[in-house]
């Protein structure tokens, strides 16, 4: 579903990603793993067409359908319904003076879509939101950042896309609403056949979701494999180091 | 309505202070309104007759006996007669306002036509060509003098092509060229400002957050517009009162008979109850403009008016 190739990408002269190789397939849920800085949410930038983020070299394919060449992901119709994003801070994905109802209605009439309050409100409860009328009828300046970012997921949520990116999406959510989050994220996937492109540096989340584990290290992909494998068999000096911290962390 | 009345009485505070300096001012101006009168009407001026014109023109009172008079009378909705021709200045300035109000309306109308499309391509598609082609309208428009351009415009489109009169008396098709002449430097300015505006809502996180969301280009275009409102409006008003006093020069190559015109000439004539008038006329359009922007803003934006009233809790 989705192949990634000799994928180097920066911005202006400092080059973030190196040589990245990586395909998914439909229903697969990855987790990438990484420090901070390791190249993560560059990787997401560059699958999702971000404007500052430049490609120099390799190919992003999905579906089939080249992604670096012409218009860029954010402009040709894959994103919302093909491939979703929960960004890293999704309290400022709406436009803070409109009512969410507006935009919701914009989102869905975008992907020729209509919207159903039904759906909506189910979404809604999935992030721990009541009372959806009134939160449709709000704006969002109004709304504290954690309603916004719940109501960002729910946003992505509702489109279904075929492959669902998530950036950190639940560090900054509570535990509840972060278990509420992940297990409606299992449920997509074995409903509607989700692709979850995870990214987090919680390797808890990793080994509890993923089907395979991605190690990030410096802007490379160091080890990859099914989770299992990589938590009891690590490969690279830097997996190793990771997994003898995680214990100590958790307890 | 607490507020309404306030407004209204900042209103008057405000045409009082500038009413006062104005009368101040031209007391203060050389020049001889009775002399100038009497020259015009090829009358041989003696040291009499001059003394019995200033007399029967109020001009030999003491400076505030002269602005109290003048200000009771505006309180009765007398601003007096001209000195020129003892027309009342009431009607005089109605009519030129009349006429300026059309001139500036058109030229806005034109000038917005003009730069908020353009500056939303310039902004979409920022540094691409139409970008580059955009500025440089802008810095050409914005450094060309508009006498300069109505001159240009008239030898084309007048002399050239005879597409139009050259007099614009009151005309419709007379007021095109006037209007575009005022518009291009405008258009100028605006593209710059806008562009600024608009590029900087395209740099916000919900635009992000929108194209994640796979958000049409159209409904984008949509929501910055929209957002961008308020301030475009800002800009609009502040353009709205250079448009309606500083389209003297256009007024008087164009012969459009405005109140830029009429007040020009009455300069020239010491004309002091005309001069008055116009300043009264213009503080208040000025300032009922900017208070009706003001409401326009908070219905637009809610946070300003939040600010305004002074909330500042968020839920």
């Amino acid at each position: 579903m989705l192949e990634i190739k000799h994928l180097s990408a920066g911005y202006e002269g400092e080059q973030t990603l190196h040589d990245i190789n990586l395909t998914m397939q439909p229903g697969e849920i990855l987790c990438i793993v990484g420090e901070s800085g390791s190249g993560k949410s560059s990787l997401i930038r560059a699958i999702t067409g971000y404007k500052g983020l430049q490609v120099t070299e390799g190919s992003i394919c999905f579906g089939g359908q080249e992604l670096m060449r012409g218009k860029r992901a954010c402009a040709n119709g894959v994103m919302g319904r093909e491939i979703g994003l929960i960004p890293q801070n999704p309290e400022g994905s709406f436009n803070p003076i409109r009512t969410f109802e507006k935009q919701f209605r914009e989102m869905f009439a975008s992907h020729g879509m209509s919207m159903e309050e039904a759906q909506i409100e189910g979404a809604f409860e999935t992030v721990g939101l009541q009372d959806y009328k009134r939160i449709l009828k709000s704006r969002p300046y109004e709304m504290s950042g954690g309603m916004n970012q719940r109501i960002a997921i729910a946003a992505a949520m509702l489109l279904s896309p075929k492959l669902l990116i998530c950036d950190e999406a639940t560090s900054a959510l509570d535990v509840t609403t972060a278990q509420l989050v992940m297990d409606e994220l299992l449920q997509m996937r074995r409903d509607l056949g989700t692709g979850i492109l995870m990214v987090t540096h919680n390797l808890g989340i990793a080994k509890h979701m993923a089907d395979r584990i991605a190690i990030m290290y410096q802007g490379e992909l160091v080890e990859i494999g099914p989770c299992q494998d990589v938590i009891d068999h690590p490969q690279h000096a830097y997996t190793k180091q990771l997994l003898e911290s995680a214990p100590r962390m958790s307890a | 309505m607490k507020r309404t009345v306030k407004r209204v009485l900042e209103l008057i505070v405000i045409l009082m202070i500038l009413s006062f300096f104005t009368f101040l001012l031209m007391y203060l101006a050389p020049g001889d309104p009775a002399e100038k009168r009497l020259v015009s009407q090829g009358v041989v001026v003696t040291k009499e007759v001059l003394d019995a014109e200033r007399e029967r023109l109020g001009l030999m009172k003491p400076f505030f006996i002269r602005y109290g008079e003048w200000l009771f009378g505006v309180c009765r909705g007398d601003f007096g007669v001209s000195f020129k021709d003892d027309m009342p200045v009431g009607p005089k300035l109605l009519a030129g306002l009349a006429n300026t109000l059309q001139l500036a309306g058109a030229s806005m109308l034109l000038s917005l036509l003009i730069s908020i499309p353009l500056s939303i391509v310039a902004a979409f598609r920022k540094n691409s060509i139409a970008d580059h082609i955009i500025k440089l309208f802008a810095f050409l428009g914005n450094s060309l003098p508009n006498f300069l351009i109505s001159v240009i415009l008239m030898y084309f489109f007048c002399i050239h092509t005879k597409l139009f009169p050259i007099i614009a008396t009151g005309s419709l098709q007379g007021l095109l060229l006037p209007a575009l002449s005022l518009s291009i430097p405008i258009s100028g300015r605006f593209l710059r400002q806008m562009r600024q505006e608009f590029l900087m809502q395209i740099s916000q996180d919900y635009i992000t957050g929108m194209c994640n969301r796979g958000v049409k280009r159209r409904y984008i275009v949509g929501n910055v517009l929209y957002n961008s409102t308020a301030h475009v409006l800002n800009i609009v008003a502040l353009q709205v009162g250079s448009l309606m006093t500083g389209s003297v020069v256009i007024e008087t190559i164009f012969r459009w008979p405005g109140i830029g015109k009429l007040v020009m000439d009455s300069i020239t004539a010491r004309d002091y109850p005309v001069i008055m008038g116009f300043v009264l006329v213009m503080g208040t359009v000025y300032v009922v403009i900017n208070q009706l922007v003001d409401v326009c803003m908070g219905c637009l934006d809610p946070r300003i008016r939040m600010e305004s009233e002074g909330h500042h809790d968020k839920a």
